[in-house]
């Protein structure tokens, strides 16, 4: 069976930046054209920092597969970074990776979820904001109609879900449907 | 012995040990990531196409569109083809369909009800879509902003029927497609989830 060295989600990195939430997890829809060893993950972000000082944040994305209207988990790695920044404010756009997934995988071609969340320390020290890049900000007014493609958590959560019901995840609106960039590679 | 298998994949039709004989998708979409542009005008009974390379299989269940409720004049509808390529005939192969009136959001989901089940197979398929009113002229659905080449597209890969419509033709010829200018070269955004 091929094998692809990368997979991404978008033909080119969107310009649109989307703020992430503390707490919401959000699952995304990921299609894998063949196989593709788990090795690294990519993601646009955009960091804003207004205060001095030593600020973290820790984004985690869980692998997740669909049967019937349940998402469970099968993998999962975190991103990280913290900045001392004794600059005050600043704006970065960055590609931002990670490699250390939880159990080696080779994952196998067709529809995956990658659910998001992400925490950070900036509430303790002033303000500071997270976003990803998305491709577009359209908001339709009512859910999306179709089979599931997506959607994010009303309850707020840290960690990843083992498993979850689709059926209680908010799927209208941008805030629950916006697709970040995200680049596998192997 | 026991076999563990990790990272068993998400959708199978059928599955054997050690990776799936069909793995399907849950989606299909013409804009990944719904990278789109802007709000697209199209005018009624105009049928325009455009070609899309679908790699793994998928399920005909809902075929969704994006559209803006910027018009105002009643209901109105959208048609749905899915054509293969034979030499230089596009053959119909299913549709979908459905109606609706805008409602005051700036802009909805419409899911079209497909005519007869599918497992759609990987490769080149072309998606035609028409919209039919009474009451406008055009509408607006979220898609590309093309530019405005000068000449014709060298490959087939998008084109307008240059005569009215009010169904999906059982055949059309590439001959017979308008494929020049932004018209001509305009796509809608299309979903298609299991």
């Amino acid at each position: 069976m091929p094998q692809l060295s990368f997979q991404q989600n978008y033909n080119h990195m969107p310009s649109f930046s989307n703020a992430i939430s503390q707490g919401t997890l959000s699952f995304i829809p990921f299609n894998i054209d063949d196989s593709i060893s788990f090795k690294t993950l990519n993601v646009g972000m955009e960091v804003t920092l207004s205060s001095l000082g030593n600020i973290s944040f820790t984004l985690s994305l869980g692998l997740y597969s669909l049967t019937g209207n349940s998402v469970s988990l099968a993998n999962s790695i975190s991103l990280s970074r913290s900045s001392n920044n004794g600059l005050g404010a600043t704006t970065s756009q960055l590609y931002i990776s990670a490699t250390a997934t939880s159990a080696t995988q080779n994952i196998t071609p067709g529809t995956w979820f990658w659910g998001i969340v992400g925490t950070s320390n900036a509430s303790l020290l002033g303000d500071a904001a997270w976003s990803l890049y998305i491709g577009s900000l359209t908001n339709a007014g009512n859910a999306f109609p179709g089979g599931f493609i997506g959607g994010r958590m009303t309850a707020s959560t840290n960690a990843l879900p083992e498993s979850y019901a689709t059926s209680d995840l908010d799927i209208t609106g941008n805030d629950a449907m916006g697709v970040p960039y995200i680049l596998l590679s192997s | 012995m026991t076999l563990a298998i990790l990272g068993v994949g998400p959708i199978f039709s059928s599955t054997v040990a050690g990776g799936a004989a069909n793995p399907q998708l849950q989606f299909f979409e013409n804009f990944p990531g719904k990278d789109l542009v802007a709000n697209v005008a199209y005018s009624k009974g105009t049928l325009s196409v455009h070609a899309v390379n679908i790699p793994l299989s998928l399920s005909f269940g809902y075929p969704v569109v994006l559209l803006s409720n910027s018009s105002s004049g009643g209901t109105r509808s959208i048609q749905f083809g899915l054509y293969s390529l034979n030499g230089n005939t596009l053959s119909l192969a299913n549709s979908a369909s459905n109606s609706w009136a805008p409602s005051t959001s700036a802009y909805s989901w419409i899911s079209l009800i497909t005519s007869a089940t599918q497992n759609i197979t990987p490769g080149a398929w072309y998606f035609a879509l028409n919209l039919l009113s009474a009451g406008n002229s055009s509408f607006s659905l979220l898609g590309n902003s093309s530019i405005n080449p000068g000449n014709a597209a060298p490959a087939f890969v998008r084109g307008r029927m240059t005569a009215s419509t009010t169904a999906m033709p059982a055949s059309i010829a590439t001959s017979a497609l308008d494929i020049t200018g932004q018209d001509a070269m305009r796509q809608p955004y299309i979903i298609i989830t299991a």
